[in-house]
């Protein structure tokens, strides 16, 4: 018989049974059940030192031999990682967070967006600034000009307390000019010199600042307030779905979707733009996806006997490519853009079919209708039968 | 084979080689010591103590009565199991699955019910007036837990202080001034209409003045965050016995729903079973399709939280996600010194593990940390069944950890933090009466 004796265990049952002979414990079980909860509640304690004190202090290189069959963490992670204080240390219980209630399909006032007027070098130093920073980077440029012609001009002279440690922080701020000193518990940390920008976690909800930070010259900085912030992101975000939402409704075969389903389906959809005379799609090619007209036009055309044939100029609201919910036989026609400023939303067939499964299922409760539709489309000689397999 | 067993077979040889280099009698009382300690401490064998579960109708009991109605007979219905691999998890079967669609369903015309009058009407074992409760009612014995808006105290009922519950008292003023008053009326409302075995209870709630109050069933392990920060990290087999459990109630409230929004280890506590009961429901609402205001606890929050797009239940996958990350690894996927930098990590859809994850863990996180939504298991057509069907949990008998047969790998003592206490201040003149009508 063949067994590896694990790395611990000799000693493990050497040291248990000595701890045995010498106290001699009437009852065994009682006592070695006490014994190695023993064992495990002191290593318990010492990985939670290790993991919350140690760390901190990074000095990794002093681990000690005995955590290592606990945290072998090297290969992936590189190093056991440092974890940060703020969030670990002292107990480091979490607490959650969370933002005034906004919701865009409840705000239907139609007041106008507030613009706070800007020179041209501005807009660009603003947009060149905020880009840097996460939370507007995934925002699309018509979003980020909203979000630029909300910031406020606000001029700051020496001595002045631009955000206060332990105060409600509302606002974003980008610096143009000025030199501002950073303090944390009264101790200066750092400084901002005539650029960077700070606070921009009060975009998201109102949290007590981390830090004061105070102008040290006069200086010049832009303002951006949580709740306008939230309302153009959100209500685009929404206004987008509601688009989307629209552009589903047009497709007969999507009907029979439910209202879940169908946002689902939504969040799966993505916008591209194309210029004018680009190829969206390409006659032969595998069907991958399928499109709906956001903006502009696009001729669908056909090449059949070397010659081109346009069978047909989609706008917007409407949709080309379907086919490839149910096959990915090859496009069996050509789409190019019609003039610039074309958008398509994008429907990835993979990632609906993940979403809801497969298509025809979903169609064949409408196959009447999506018979016509595809008649419409491509033309009498195109053989329904042949997607149903 | 496991591991398990292999080293119970073989512990015979091993206490004799341990003992030899002893040089010391006492050999065989050593040996059956020992090994009847090991077996002693297996959570492999389903325990002869299972305690049954808190929760009114048992999915069996559910799955009787829908046979009944269909005429045939339980035992008709071979099971076949999906996985052929392992026998426990013949338990996925679609005769199972259509059973648990069923009681699901009960559950939902039962929840729905009571949600429509403002929740239950009463609870079993209620020894107040459950209209009519009032502080007056209860000894107030130390503070366990600190909120955002108020305080969870130890309380007894002083007409039978045996009851012991935990009260969570909220001051009015802190609500309003945070904008919360919503989500505190969606807590009262949704906890005083579920129920399910790991989810705490609600016993009473009632407001003065100054107040609101919710009286939960007192539930004395203490939270899972003590406990894991104690222990370092959990093995994986341990973090999955308390993810199944996550992933039931994940699977009731869905289907009634509910989106629970703000798990974490610090909101789950230990039953002295050593199963888990989610508490703070805080957050939880009833959505139709989507919602939009950002909340939950930084290294939780999905990505599409954090980017303002609107989201949904699949929220609730990701923060499953990071809590099974954080039980296996002692620490969460993403952290950083300072919130924005947690969310940047977040949403850079960057995720790395450390070496000691197997790969079926990696796999499941992957699946579950998963920016892109049309990827995220529990949001795709199958929804909770990707998840349940994973590689990961295919060791789990889901029956018998909703029946809390399964014997928990290590039953807690009485634990809770300690606090600062402060004098309870109720005043004289009624505030917010109109914002927390409804409570
Ligand atoms: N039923 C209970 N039994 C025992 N302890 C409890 C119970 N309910 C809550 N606690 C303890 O009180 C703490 C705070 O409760 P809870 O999470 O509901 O408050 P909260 O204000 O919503 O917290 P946060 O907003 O920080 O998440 C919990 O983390 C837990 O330790
Ligand atoms: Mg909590």
């Amino acid at each position: 018989m063949n067994f590896e004796i694990p790395e611990g265990l000799t000693d493990l049952l050497q040291d248990f049974t000595v701890e045995v002979l010498r106290k001699r414990p009437t009852d065994l079980l009682q006592f070695a059940a006490q014994y190695f909860d023993n064992l495990l509640e002191k290593r318990a304690n010492e990985n939670a030192k290790n993991l919350l004190l140690n760390n901190f202090n990074n000095q990794m290189e002093e681990k000690q031999p005995s955590d290592d069959d606990v945290y072998s963490d090297e290969d992936e992670m590189g190093e056991m990682p440092d974890l940060p204080k703020s969030r670990f240390a002292g107990g480091g219980r979490r607490h959650s967070v969370a933002a005034e209630k906004y919701n865009p399909e409840e705000d239907t006032s139609e007041e106008p967006a507030i613009v706070h007027p800007k020179t041209d070098q501005e807009r660009q130093y603003l947009i060149r600034t905020v880009a840097h920073i996460f939370i507007f980077r995934s925002l699309e440029k018509k979003q980020v000009d909203k979000v630029i012609d909300a910031m406020f001009c606000r001029e700051v002279e020496p001595d002045d307390v631009i955000i206060e440690q332990g105060d409600d922080g509302d606002n974003f701020y980008v610096i143009e000019s000025g030199k501002y000193d950073i303090f944390v518990n009264k101790q200066k940390v750092g400084e901002y010199d005539q650029k960077g920008s700070f606070g921009e976690l009060a975009l998201m909800y109102n949290m007590p600042r981390a830090a004061t930070i105070i102008a040290t010259t006069q200086g010049k900085l832009w303002a951006l307030d949580r709740l306008t912030f939230k309302r153009i992101v959100l209500k685009s975000a929404f206004e987008k779905r509601k688009m989307y939402e629209a552009l589903l409704d047009n497709m007969p075969m999507f009907k029979s979707l439910n209202s879940y389903e169908r946002m689902n389906v939504a969040d799966a959809l993505f916008s591209k733009s194309f210029t004018n005379g680009e190829t969206i799609i390409k006659q032969g090619e595998q069907a991958q996806c399928m499109y709906f007209v956001e903006h502009g036009s696009v001729r669908i055309v056909r090449e059949q006997d070397g010659q081109s044939k346009e069978i047909k100029v989609c706008h917007k609201g409407d949709y080309f490519g379907e086919l490839a919910l149910l096959t990915k036989k090859p496009r069996a026609a050509s789409a190019f853009a019609l003039g610039d400023d074309m958008k398509c939303a994008i429907l990835d067939v993979d990632a609906f079919e993940r979403l809801l499964g497969p298509c025809v299922k979903i169609m064949q409760k409408n196959i009447p209708d999506y018979e016509e539709q595809l008649r419409k489309l491509f033309g009498e000689k195109f053989n329904v039968a042949d997607i149903e397999k | 084979m496991s591991l398990f067993k292999k080293f119970q077979t073989k512990s015979e040889r091993l206490i004799k080689i341990a003992t030899s280099t002893l040089n010391s009698s006492g050999t065989s009382s050593g040996n059956s010591s020992t090994s009847s300690f090991v077996s002693s401490t297996s959570n492999q064998s389903a325990s002869n103590q299972a305690s049954s579960s808190s929760s009114g109708t048992s999915i069996k009991q559910s799955i009787k009565d829908t046979d009944k109605q269909m005429g045939q007979s339980s035992s008709g219905s071979k099971a076949t199991p999906s996985y052929s691999n392992n026998p426990n998890t013949g338990y996925l079967t679609p005769e199972y699955e259509a059973s648990v669609k069923q009681f699901l369903e009960l559950k939902r015309k039962d929840f729905e019910e009571k949600f429509k009058h403002g929740g239950a009407k009463s609870q079993p074992n209620q020894i107040l007036d459950p209209k009519n409760v009032k502080l007056d009612d209860f000894e107030l014995d130390r503070t366990i837990g600190t909120g955002s808006f108020g305080r969870v105290i130890i309380v007894y009922l002083k007409k039978d202080k045996t009851q012991r519950y935990a009260m969570k008292m909220l001051k009015k003023e802190n609500i309003v001034k945070m904008k919360q008053v919503e989500h505190t009326l969606n807590e009262k409302k949704i906890l005083s209409s579920i129920d399910f075995p790991f989810i705490v209870k609600l016993a009473y709630s009632f407001k003065d003045t100054t107040n609101l109050y919710m009286v939960l069933e007192y539930v004395s392990g203490g939270e899972m965050f003590t406990h894991l920060r104690k222990t370092g990290r959990y093995s994986e087999e341990n973090a999955c016995f308390y993810a199944a459990q996550i992933v039931l109630t994940f699977e009731y409230l869905h289907y009634l729903n509910i989106i629970y929004r703000d798990l974490k280890p610090e909101n789950v506590l230990y039953d002295p079973n050593g199963y888990i009961k989610i508490t703070d429901f805080g957050f939880a609402k009833i959505i139709k399709d989507r919602t939009w205001t950002l909340c939950g606890t930084p290294e939780y929050l999905a990505p599409e939280i954090i980017l303002s797009r609107g989201y949904n239940k699949a929220v609730d996958w990701w923060a499953l996600g990071v809590i099974i990350y954080e039980m296996a690894a002692g620490y969460p996927p993403f952290f950083a010194e300072q919130p924005i930098q947690i969310y940047e990590k977040i949403v850079s859809g960057h995720l790395r593990f450390p070496s000691h994850f197997s790969v079926d863990l990696k796999d499941l996180l992957k699946n579950l940390l998963q920016v892109d939504l049309t990827k995220r298991i529990g949001n795709l057509k199958n929804g909770v069944n990707d998840v349940k069907q994973h590689k990961w949990f295919h060791n789990i008998d889901w029956m018998a950890i909703y029946e809390r047969k399964i014997k928990a790998p290590f039953l807690p003592k009485e634990e809770y933090e300690h606090y600062d206490e402060e004098p309870l201040y109720i005043s004289t003149t009624e505030k917010f009466v109109k914002e927390f009508a409804e409570f």
